[in-house]
């Protein structure tokens, strides 16, 4: 029995509708999607690619009839990435600008790459172009450093109809869980993902505030500027699902810890082999990228514990 | 040093931070010269880059701050640079 995909998935319908998922315990994903238009989120098709990846042909999209180039299955490439679906369409250059299409990014030099690429596709806003390069290359470097013996990560992106930048990436490596028991304990996945959001916490180092190379700081700024952005987050490792909203209050609350934001966890029957993180983003008209920065630092400083101000500033010339 | 010789205009990969830190900063810190980190042409730099860059050096020795100087810095890149000259010299419990 074909599991049915909603005409519209946003970030945060992805976690029911990846319980339903992965409730089948059958050896082929069967997903049913509707012919005609149809909007899902990015972090779900890079899930579905990375699934895919680790098991070839073991997920199958399903459409009743031929669907139209502009049909989002086309313009994000799931089509031609898959190799098991029942329709097929040779996807043209999408003129709206709205897809960035399923791409598989190995290195920091893909990573460039597919940045300076695909990134002024979206049309976006000068601002929310920024806000998306900074956060691919921070989630994807996390990846690339974080995932473990597997190399590589699916990475998709689109604009919604207002606006919104919707950003998703999938890794099929070790998860979030084992690659911060390297350095710290964690007693289940969702207390792992509490200690990978937290400012200084990295899984490279038992150290409080990293090493030379990984300050702990990466999950952190991507929530906060979700909460800045006041847009959601999503996590997806192992059998957990970690679900941000960001207030809408005027004020951006962006908290130290997990435990005091407003987020939803759902767990899963089965494991998903990896890391997938789905974040939204849109920068309005009048908050300037910089301005962001100015919000996350504050919010940075005020979660740090420091026993005394910092002694010496930058130097700016 | 003109960072955006080694990482381009997004400023990201921690290689060539590390790299940079390595091969110029330290360097150049230990035989006592200044140091400048040119970011002319640099749209952004993500912090995990910045922290690469400078974290360890300012964590071990604030003072070195005298000596690098962070140049042609754009607004988005200063406030980076801020955050993580900041929190190098924060105490963790």
């Amino acid at each position: 029995m074909p599991i049915r995909v909603p005409r519209v998935v946003s970030l945060r319908e992805v976690a029911p509708l990846l319980s339903e998922i992965f409730e089948t315990e059958q050896d082929v994903l069967n997903l049913a999607f509707d012919d005609s238009e149809v909007s899902v989120h990015p972090s779900l098709l890079c899930i579905l690619a990375a699934i895919e990846h680790v098991r070839p042909s073991s997920v199958r999209l399903l459409l009743d009839s031929a669907i139209g180039a502009d049909h989002q299955l086309v313009q994000s490439g799931m089509l031609n990435l898959l190799s098991e679906a029942t329709s097929t369409q040779a996807a043209t250059s999408d003129p709206t600008g709205r897809y960035i299409p399923i791409q598989y990014v190995t290195d920091a030099k893909t990573l460039g790459n597919f940045v300076t690429d695909f990134v002024p596709i979206l049309h976006a806003s000068p601002e929310t172009s920024q806000a998306v390069s900074y956060v691919l290359h921070e989630l994807i470097r996390n990846v690339l450093e974080h995932a473990g013996n597997s190399s590589g990560a699916y990475v998709c992106a689109d604009t919604s109809s207002d606006g919104v930048v919707r950003l998703g990436v999938a890794d099929f490596g070790i998860g979030v869980l084992k690659t911060i028991r390297r350095s710290h304990a964690a007693k289940d996945e969702q207390q792992a993902i509490s200690l990978a959001f937290q400012p200084g916490i990295s899984g490279s180092s038992s150290n409080f505030g990293g090493d030379d190379r990984n300050g702990g700081a990466g999950l952190f700024f991507m929530k906060a500027i979700a909460a800045v952005s006041k847009q959601p987050m999503a996590m997806v490792t192992g059998r957990t699902v970690m679900g941000f909203t960001a207030s809408q209050t005027s004020a951006a609350e962006v908290n130290p810890s997990l435990d005091d934001d407003d987020v939803q966890w759902t767990s899963l029957s089965t494991d998903f082999v990896g890391t997938a993180v789905g974040v939204d983003l849109m920068i309005g008209g009048e908050q300037q990228f910089e301005e962001l920065f100015s919000e996350v630092r504050q919010a940075y400083s005020l979660s740090v514990q420091a026993g005394k101000k910092a002694r010496r500033r930058a130097r700016f010339t | 040093m003109r960072i955006h010789s080694s990482a381009g205009p997004f400023a990201g990969d921690k290689d060539a931070a590390a790299h940079i830190r390595e091969t110029y900063v330290k360097v150049s810190l230990a035989k006592s010269q200044d140091v400048v980190l040119d970011f002319a042409e640099v749209e952004f730099a993500t912090q995990s880059f910045v922290h690469a860059l400078i974290a360890s050096v300012v964590r071990s020795d604030p003072d070195a701050l005298d000596h690098i100087e962070f140049k042609n810095c754009n607004s988005a890149v200063k406030q980076v640079v801020e955050i993580v000259v900041d929190y190098a010299q924060a105490e963790f419990d």
